[in-house]
C-alpha cells in the first residue's frame, strides 16, 4: 500500500511545547520566516530552550494549511509582536527526512502512513491537524546535499 | 562538506562581507547573500534540481546561468516560470520547485 514503504519512525513522547514565532499562510512562508527572524534579533526569546533549534509547525485545515514558525521557550509570557503556540503533551511518530531525497514528496508519504495506520490517527490542537517539523542538529542550513529533518507526526490511538 | 560559493579568487574581490539573506526553498528555511541571484543562493546551498521538463518530467538544473535556456524556472511568491538565475534573490522570497508548466495558485 502506498504511504507504507520505508515506514519505520520512532515513537517518543513530548510534554508540553511553547513555540514562540509567527504564524500565516503557507502561501507566504519566505515572508514568515523572515519575519520571526527580524523579531527575534530585535527581541530575542524569553527562556528559550535550545538555542538554533527550529520548528515549523503546520497547521492543516482541509487542503491548505498555516504554518508557525518559531523556537521552543519554557515562558509564555513573550514579546506581543509574537505569536504563540502551545502544542499539548503527545505522543510523536519521528521520521528522518533527508532534505537530497526530496522533502515534499516524502511529507506526502508520511501522510499516506498516517492515513493508512490501523492503530493511530493524527493528533489535533483544537480540532487542527498538525505536523511539526524540527530543525535541528542534523540540519546544516549551508549544505542541504547532508541535511536531515525530523518530521514529527503527532499520533492518538484510534477509537473502536 | 563541499563549498560551492567561491570565497577567495585571484582577480574578483570577494571579501566584503554581504549581508544574508533569508528565504524559504519549498518551504524550509535557507538562505543567500546580499547580491546572488536565487539560482545562485540554490547552488551555493547545493541544490540541483530546480524544475522539470514539462514533456516527461526530466530533472532540470542551473544551466546556461543567463535567462536564455530556461531550465531554472520556479515559482517565486506564487508566480510561476521565473527565470531564477536572473532573479535577485530578496529577503523573505518563497520559492519552489515548479514540476509543470506553472499554475498560479488561489491563495
Amino acid at each position: 500500500m502506498k504511504g507504507e514503504k520505508n515506514m519505520k519512525p520512532k515513537f517518543i513522547k513530548k510534554d508540553e511545547l511553547i513555540v514562540v514565532g509567527q504564524r500565516g499562510s503557507s502561501f507566504e512562508t519566505g515572508a514568515i520566516w523572515q519575519k520571526f527572524l527580524d523579531l527575534y534579533d530585535k527581541f530575542g526569546i524569553f527562556e528559550q530552550i535550545s538555542k538554533n533549534e527550529l520548528y515549523k509547525v503546520r497547521l492543516i485545515n482541509g487542503k491548505k494549511f498555516d504554518v508557525h514558525f518559531g523556537m521552543l521557550t519554557a515562558n509564555k509570557r513573550q514579546s506581543p509582536f509574537y505569536k504563540m503556540l502551545n502544542i499539548p503533551a503527545f505522543e510523536y511518530a519521528v521520521f528522518e527526512v533527508a532534505l537530497a531525497k526530496g522533502y515534499d514528496e516524502q511529507i506526502v508519504e508520511i501522510e499516506e502512513w498516517i492515513k493508512n495506520d490501523e492503530k493511530y490517527e493524527q493528533g489535533r490542537i483544537e480540532g487542527t491537524r498538525f505536523l511539526i517539523e524540527h530543525y535541528g542538529v542534523k540540519y546544516k542550513e549551508d549544505d542541504f546535499d547532508n541535511s536531515v529533518i525530523e518530521i514529527m507526526m503527532p499520533i492518538v490511538e484510534k477509537e473502536d | 562538506m563541499r563549498k560551492l560559493r567561491i570565497e577567495k579568487h585571484p582577480i574578483l574581490n570577494f571579501e566584503k562581507e554581504r549581508k544574508k539573506i533569508h528565504f524559504t526553498f519549498n518551504g524550509h528555511p535557507a538562505f543567500g547573500f546580499e547580491g546572488d541571484t536565487i539560482a545562485s543562493a540554490l547552488h551555493a546551498l547545493g541544490v540541483k534540481k530546480l524544475s522539470h521538463s514539462i514533456e516527461l518530467k526530466r530533472p532540470r538544473g542551473f544551466y546556461c546561468a543567463i535567462g536564455n535556456c530556461s531550465s531554472c524556472q520556479m515559482t517565486v511568491d506564487g508566480v510561476p516560470n521565473v527565470k531564477t538565475c536572473i532573479t535577485e534573490l530578496k529577503a523573505g522570497m518563497e520559492v519552489k520547485v515548479q514540476t509543470n508548466k506553472g499554475e498560479l495558485y488561489d491563495k
